[in-house]
């Protein structure tokens, strides 16, 4: 199992909790999009899942297109809003894209964090750090289940 | 390496490695020559296997234990695939297809880079991209149609 407090020292205190077990069927990306099925991933070797309309390319903008085609818009909101599902993109110090979170009804966040379990999180920027960055985007679309 | 080229040509079912794993020695080469010239069908992983002999399973077990502690966080197979112990199996090169294979049909996880970067195949069909058991499946029913055995 995966020491998750040492690769994410921000979960530390929070109260987050795991939601899954480990799973290597979907990622991240997949899983902030409403997907668990399938792996998303902008590979070269054409392997993985990657929506048609989106670059297959490793950037921030590839997988904004990702989310806006799934009917996401770009916001600069981050805040809960009724009625509104958000997801945020996470990127490294090289813009290099490393990961997505999802907003849960009442504000919370949820993260599939890469191969292991899905998480809780109540603040965003609690798995920011060494390994997926910071947010650098934040996209929406009209919420469609209760 | 001219006579390679040659034996390429005459290969033309049992080839498929990539122009980074065709480094692999002459003794394959011969062995494959050999082959052919018996009128045998022989594969480079089996010419690789006789020249050379198996991937130690072991080893193979240290690397993927090692993927496993150090990699399960990221959320980029691309990050993943460029781990050291990643690069390492690939560097092994068609030696290590069995063993690879083998752990793809017992537990499928994310193998198709260095599948691809062995083989320079791609038998995932399109419907089947992300879908991780169905990859699997294809890239075994690759292997199986290729001879090749785990």
């Amino acid at each position: 199992m995966v020491d998750l407090e040492r690769l994410f020292p921000g979960l530390k205190g929070t109260g987050y909790s795991i939601t899954s077990d480990a799973e290597r069927q979907y990622n991240c990306i997949a899983w902030a999009a409403g997907d668990d099925s399938r792996w998303w991933e902008p590979d070269a070797e054409d392997q993985y899942y990657w929506p048609e309309e989106a670059l297959r390319e490793y950037t921030v903008r590839a997988y904004a297109e990702a989310f806006l085609s799934i009917g996401f818009e770009i916001c600069h909101e981050v805040t809960w809003e009724e009625g509104l599902e958000k997801v945020a993109i996470f990127a490294d110090a090289n813009d290099m894209p490393t990961h997505a979170a999802r907003q849960l009804v009442g504000g919370a966040w949820t993260s599939k964090l890469g191969q292991a379990e899905d998480i809780r999180h109540t603040e965003l920027e609690h798995v920011s750090g060494t390994y997926y960055g910071d947010p650098v985007l934040i996209l929406q679309r009209r919420r469609t289940e209760s | 390496m001219t006579g390679v080229t040659l034996l390429e040509d005459q290969l033309s079912v049992d080839i498929f490695v990539s122009p980074k794993t065709r480094d692999f020695g002459q003794p394959v080469w011969d062995l494959l020559q050999a082959g052919l010239n018996a009128g045998l069908s022989t594969s480079v992983t089996e010419a690789s296997t006789f020249a050379y002999g198996e991937v130690p399973a072991e080893e193979f077990r240290l690397l993927t234990d090692t993927l496993e502690r150090e990699c399960a966080h990221l959320s980029s197979i691309r990050e993943f695939s460029q781990h050291p112990a990643y690069l390492q199996i690939i560097g092994m090169g068609p030696q290590a297809l069995p063993l690879i294979l083998k752990e793809l049909e017992e537990r499928p996880g994310h193998w198709f880079l260095a599948l691809r970067e062995i083989t320079q195949e791609n038998p995932v069909l399109p419907e089947h991209r992300g879908i991780i058991s169905e990859m699997a499946n294809d890239w075994l029913g690759w292997a199986r149609d290729k001879g090749l055995r785990w």
